[in-house]
């Protein structure tokens, strides 16, 4: 089968629906739902249970705010994109991995490095694109139910229908609810905040001739009830209300065959809305925006190609936070661009593309001109090197926004962002050794981050403040990660990584290691599928290495607030799915190693004091979680 | 008495070490043209009755069904390939020489 995606990359064929490595001349992976299926994956949040590349930060045990780190960096600098257009930002940023229901996937390809310039500035340490279920697939009703020991519950549905021979739909529903309210510490807190969540989209596909069109709508509501147990004398709430209506369309038009010459215009726009109460403090935030890009692609001949594009973005957002005034903010930011791509395909040996874009931002008052160059050689039949070298951007045009999850904080916040500018560069080799019967994939790569303007969240400085401010002096990142993947039979497979971060950044004039960062990450997944894979059994060990933790005050007592670093753990998870013709079981567990962060929540007694602080997270709030689910493929 | 014994036991055991594993090839119509085309075919045709093995061959484009005679039959494999779109014409059907080989 043939695919094609607009505005991205013409998409692979002949590729297993597992773990692949990703075509073109990005380095990354792609995660097929064979792949997904092999853990809970709820949501995207949950999908990378597998990965030794990308973290996902564990709960905040107050708004539960999760959020994706690559290259050992957080997740704002990797570009989230769904289908090829901008999938979370703002306000939407901490919650944004829960927004894409597991079930709803397809696939997801994550390329690290400077990733292709068609899609914005924004991607820094990577890219990340989430590809639904498609409104022309085959048609069928899938329904997937879920519910684990923390009861939480869930429900999905994606009903697909051909309407003649052009046109064809998607219904995509998610329905959660977590009626646990779990308290493992015995704190007095929710461990993590109860979530509900309707999540509804329509995605229609037209094709006729050289004319495809893609166009939905979409709607989600989710409320999120956290903070103190209702059982203390004037509890400290947490409360989330959160509401995003959003509409696509891409629409693309082949002009040449012969010559792959084609047009598309992309354009979504979405409404994000959050009402928060955080103990004491009230903060509401509003965003409008809406991003378009016309394309044009032309094959010159086999060897030498050219992408070219222009866009528009424009973000209109309001803040207002109460304490005890109330303060409101207003920004608007209108954002035009454009871009050119060249690639140079002389043989299917080398590949190099070399990518410009220019893009103004009203806001700052500023022009970025992001250079990326890639490199792809396939030396032997047996070893492939890529290269990427590149700048990205970062226009955050907010004011609390980005950082509202902060506010559950004691500390006084203090805010001052400014746009982001980093250089990343990075190289990748891939190895097939013949062993046995089967080759042993092998690969080993290393990037390095280094920012010029970053927005250094420091908890160092002070401790009555949590202060986010441009970096003054250097900040960077260097990681090397090795992973080996070996088929030891048809049926099993065995993988296992080990990634080493060295990440730094100045606070206060003095050059330490970023907080709350793992300084390495070792992984072993087994994956066994006997019986035709009528069952497939699941192991993921993976083991979290230390870090830093900010720099501890003391109490009144001369004790120091918090240790200096926090310690290394392992986790465990396992599943097991039977397959049937028409449906599929599921039954996992997750952390079974039962390893819970000590005090997660630090002065938890006192939330109305400014030494309270639930926000430095670095490991498991929970203890083990058993699940079970079922899939249903109804024709 | 002893040479009836002896007959029966090789009567027995004749019947144990009879296999009923067999092989049936066939010839898809219309033909595969990728992995795809080759997952749909593995991903349904393993819940059919008795099937314990599927391979496929875009090369050949052949597909080698090992089933248990006991449970199912030609017709009855035929009949759930052009459940799933595709007719088949027969290249071979025949015993497995070792049960072993095909228990996976």
């Amino acid at each position: 089968m043939q695919s094609a995606t607009l505005g991205t990359v013409t998409v692979k064929s002949h590729r297993a629906p597992g773990r692949s490595r990703m075509g073109g001349v990005e380095n990354g992976v792609n995660l097929g739902q064979t792949e997904l299926f092999r853990a809970a994956c709820c949501n995207l949040g949950e999908s990378f249970v597998n990965s030794a590349s990308v973290d996902v930060n564990y709960n905040d045990a107050a708004v539960g705010a999760r959020q994706i780190k690559l290259l050992g960096l957080s997740g704002q600098y990797v570009q989230m994109l769904n289908e090829g257009l901008p999938s979370s930002l703002g306000a939407s940023l901490p919650y944004a991995l829960g927004y894409v229901p597991g079930a709803w996937m397809k696939s997801i390809s994550v390329s690290k490095g400077a990733s292709s310039v068609k899609n914005g500035p924004q991607s820094i340490t990577g890219q990340i694109n989430v590809e639904y279920l498609k409104p022309d697939d085959d048609p069928s009703v899938q329904v997937n139910l879920y519910g684990d020991s923390r009861l939480k519950t869930e429900a999905n549905a994606a009903i697909n229908r051909h309407l003649g021979k052009n046109l064809s739909t998607i219904l995509l529903a998610h329905y959660e609810h977590d009626f646990g309210h779990h308290d493992d510490d015995g704190d007095l807190w929710h461990d993590s905040p109860a979530i509900r969540q309707l999540n509804l989209q329509n995605r229609w596909k037209y094709a006729k001739g050289r004319y495809i069109m893609h166009a939905g709508i979409g709607y989600l509501q989710e409320q999120r009830e956290g903070g103190q147990m209702l059982t203390v004398a004037n509890p400290f709430r947490v409360l989330l209300d959160a509401q995003r209506g959003e509409a696509y369309m891409k629409h693309a038009y082949l002009l040449n065959r012969e010559h792959n010459t084609n047009v598309a215009f992309l354009a979504n726009a979405y409404y994000y809305s959050l009402d928060g109460t955080f103990g004491p403090k009230v903060f509401s935030s509003d965003h409008l925006s809406f991003t378009s890009r016309l394309v044009l692609e032309h094959d010159f001949d086999e060897d030498h190609s050219l992408s070219t594009g222009l866009s528009f973005n424009c973000d209109r957002l309001d803040e207002s936070l109460l304490r005890t005034t109330a303060l409101n903010w207003q920004t608007r930011d209108y954002a035009p661009g454009f871009y050119a791509q060249y690639t140079y395909m002389p043989s299917y040996k080398l590949t190099a593309m070399a990518g410009l874009r220019t893009d103004y931002s009203s806001l700052y008052e500023r022009t970025f001109i992001t250079p990326r160059l890639h490199l792809k050689w396939t030396l032997t039949d047996w070893m492939t090197v890529c290269l990427s070298s590149g700048k990205g951007f970062r226009t955050p045009f907010c004011y609390f926004t980005e950082y509202h999850y902060l506010l559950a904080s004691g500390r006084q916040l203090q805010p001052d962002a400014t746009f982001e500018e980093a250089w990343n560069s990075g190289i990748s080799m891939d190895f097939y050794v013949p062993l046995g019967k089967k080759k042993l994939k092998l690969n080993a790569e290393y990037y390095y981050t280094d920012f010029i303007h970053q927005n250094v969240v420091d908890y160092d400085a002070d401790p009555t403040r949590i202060i986010i401010h441009d970096l003054t002096g250097s900040s960077f990142s260097h990681t090397v990660e090795v992973d080996a993947s070996y088929d030891f039979s048809d049926e099993l497979n065995i993988l296992s990584a080990f990634r080493y971060n060295y990440v730094r950044c100045t606070y206060g004039g003095q050059l330490l290691e970023k907080p709350l960062t793992s300084r390495y990450k070792g992984l072993v997944t087994l994956n066994w599928k006997p019986m035709m894979a009528l069952w497939q059994f699941d192991v993921t060990l993976s083991l979290n290495g230390g870090g830093r933790m900010p720099t501890p005050y003391l109490l009144v007592d001369g004790t120091p607030s918090w240790s200096t670093e926090f310690p290394a753990f392992l986790q465990l998870s396992a599943q097991v799915t039977r397959e049937f013709r028409h449906f599929s079981l599921y039954v996992g567990g997750e952390n079974l190693t039962n390893y819970r962060q000590p005090h997660p929540i630090i002065n938890a007694a006192n939330p109305w004091v400014s030494d309270f602080e639930p926000t430095l997270i670095w490991g498991p709030v929970h203890g083990i979680m058993a699940y079970a689910g079922i899939r249903m493929n109804l024709k | 008495m002893k040479t009836k014994l002896l007959v029966i036991f090789m009567a027995l055991m004749t019947a144990i070490g009879a296999s009923s594993l067999r092989i049936l090839v066939v010839t898809p119509t219309p033909a595969m043209h990728c992995e795809n085309c080759e997952n749909k075919i593995k991903s349904n045709m393993r819940f059919e009755k008795g099937v314990k093995k599927v391979e496929t061959s875009l090369e050949r484009q052949e597909v080698a069904i090992t089933y248990d005679a006991k449970k199912n039959n030609v017709e009855g494999l035929q009949a759930a390939m052009k459940k799933i779109g595709y007719d088949t014409k027969v290249v071979s059907d025949t015993e497995l020489k070792s049960n072993k080989k095909a228990k996976k």
